[in-house]
């Protein structure tokens, strides 16, 4: 028993030893900086709550959070039904579902920086030469509005992330027993209801799962927002991971940038845990 | 009914290619562009044009390119052996050992997925001005401090303790009755046994390193030591920018990602469905 307990410890020194130096120890020492005047070089004083009372001050850093959230809560929406539809489809009985699968998790194999500038000429020039054709105005001028910067980043994210929600989907559509939905064939069951009293239900575990993963990785979203609308225009789609570089990195204020980083971990720790809670709750309730 | 049938199929297979045109083009266009002058690109050219070896040239001239594809094949391919190891090891020790206070550890690495990685790059990068100043060649500007902190991430820790449900443990009674250590079990039967989680582990680790932008960024100085996604950055943000040679060097630098998926892919969907189970 006791020679058990050890080897447990063993196998996890490795991660507890390096999450601790840089996960744990940075969150602490970010907090404690928060507090400080630091500017990246130099000896810092205290300053106690100065930083966050200059923060309910900041239209730039409120503005990129109501961003962020609504940027959030679109993708994560739209990303979960195209997700779902796509693992419904090359789960079906299609011959060309192996391909499928393969064609739209394609995406997911280039960065986000560099999706975000071939995205950029289809959003800017593409997009222009199809209105000029078409006659469609609302191609014109995208990512030149802050309207169109919000679309073309939900767009953007959808694409890339969608073949690998998708995956997710599938690994538990698979887990589905064949006899219950033969059985709901024989009893003469509509494609909706099924979807609605089977599939639903039985996936709900996914929901958590793939919800979880589109909440944090929406909220942390970087490289797309710098390489697609560098925040543009006037800074209008920058969102929070990018308010906070230009803080620390470009300005030179790194002890301010991180005040907000704290703010933006509170936030997003709220969000994602009482995600997992309800999602949990509802499980149980299904 | 017959008629009815065919109009589902009809809707399925529209719905089909327009998704499929939709998922293709970006890729259509990357690589018609490489075919084509910058003026071309930037005038939103689809079709395909003779400036392929031209492009290629121009890349070529960006020495810096070439010295960044070897940083960040060193870079990727330590960080993916690295942390596919470290986290295997903490995912099957969650999973098969014993120990009072194990699910609250668990717990708390599952909590740090959710910092976003803005809220530790200040801290971080304080963190490796002090390692700078203990031992230079560890700290800011190396290759070094862009693995360090993916050495071990809860992600994969997580994924391998779930994919390590589905593993027969009968297999370490047999082990050790022919008297492997507990070490000798996780190396010589785990690891074999578990091929596709680790295939897995490897193309979402190897994409995720190659293609990490911000961190490398904040910790990376000098151009020699740069990655490709900060050469490809700097390519596309001068005053004159070239944007065929901007287009070869992502269609080129993207090879490396595609090979590993497409050697792997086998693996991959059946890897990633025990990892959520």
């Amino acid at each position: 028993m006791r020679n058990k307990e050890l080897s447990f410890w063993l196998f996890i020194t490795p991660v507890i030893l390096s999450l601790s130096l840089v996960v744990i120890l940075p969150v602490i020492m970010g907090f404690f900086y928060s507090f400080t005047d630091w500017n990246g070089l130099g000896f810092n004083q205290f300053i106690g709550l100065s930083h966050y009372r200059r923060l309910l001050d900041d239209n730039q850093f409120r503005q990129s959070l109501w961003f962020t959230f609504r940027f959030a809560f679109v993708s994560v929406i739209i990303l979960n039904i195209v997700g779902l539809s796509l693992a419904l489809l090359v789960t079906s009985k299609l011959k060309s579902r192996n391909l499928l699968r393969t064609v739209f998790f394609m995406p997911n194999l280039i960065g986000g920086l560099i999706l975000g500038f071939i995205w950029q000429f289809i959003f800017i020039r593409v997009f222009a030469a199809l209105g000029n054709f078409t006659g469609i105005e609302g191609l014109l001028g995208w990512l030149s509005t802050p309207a169109t910067g919000f679309w073309a980043l939900v767009i953007l994210t959808v694409w890339q992330q969608a073949g690998y929600i998708m995956i997710i989907y599938i690994a538990y559509l698979q887990g589905i027993p064949k006899e219950l939905i033969e059985s709901a064939n024989i009893d003469g069951a509509t494609p909706f209801q099924k979807f609605k009293f089977i599939i639903f239900p039985l996936i709900a575990p996914g929901f958590t799962v793939s919800m979880f993963l589109t909440l944090s990785s929406s909220f942390k979203i970087y490289d797309q927002n710098l390489s697609l609308t560098g925040g543009g225009p006037f800074n209008s789609t920058q969102m929070v991971a990018m308010n906070i570089v230009d803080t620390a990195f470009s300005s030179n204020q790194m002890a301010y940038g991180q005040s907000k980083a704290v703010i933006f971990f509170i936030i997003v720790a709220t969000f994602s845990l009482s995600q997992v809670y309800y999602s949990k709750k509802r499980e149980v309730d299904l | 009914m017959k008629q009815n049938l065919a109009m589902k199929k009809f809707f399925m297979y529209f719905f089909l290619i327009i998704t499929s045109i939709m998922f293709f083009f970006p890729f259509y266009f990357l690589v018609v562009s490489i075919t084509n002058a910058s003026v071309d690109i930037t005038r939103g050219r689809l079709l395909p044009g003779t400036h392929f070896m031209e492009n290629f040239r121009t890349m070529l001239e960006t020495t810096i390119l070439t010295r960044s594809v070897w940083n960040s094949t060193i870079i990727s391919i330590s960080q993916t052996f690295l942390s596919i190891f470290i986290s295997s090891l903490a995912g099957y020790g969650f999973e098969v050992h014993k120990s009072r206070g194990k699910e609250v550890i668990y717990n708390i690495i599952l909590l740090s997925m959710m910092i976003p990685f803005a809220a530790l790059m200040v801290p971080l990068f304080r963190l490796f001005g002090t390692i700078s100043g203990l031992a230079p060649g560890l700290g800011i500007d190396t290759l070094f401090g862009v693995i360090l902190p993916y050495v071990s991430t809860a992600f994969l820790v997580f994924f391998f303790r779930q994919n390590t449900k589905m593993f027969p443990k009968e297999l370490l009674e047999a082990g050790r009755m022919d008297g492997l250590s507990e070490l000798g079990l996780f190396l010589k039967i785990y690891i074999p046994t578990m091929k596709t989680t680790y295939a897995a582990a490897g193309i979402v680790t190897f994409m995720g390193a190659w293609n990490n932008y911000l961190w490398p960024l904040v910790i990376l100085q000098s151009p020699r030591n740069y990655t490709v996604p900060l050469v490809i950055s700097a390519m596309g943000s001068g005053y004159t920018i070239d944007y065929g040679s901007v287009m070869i060097a992502i269609f080129f630098t993207t090879i490396p990602t595609a090979i590993i998926f497409f050697v792997l892919q086998k693996h991959f969907v059946a890897g990633m469905v025990g990892s959520i189970k």
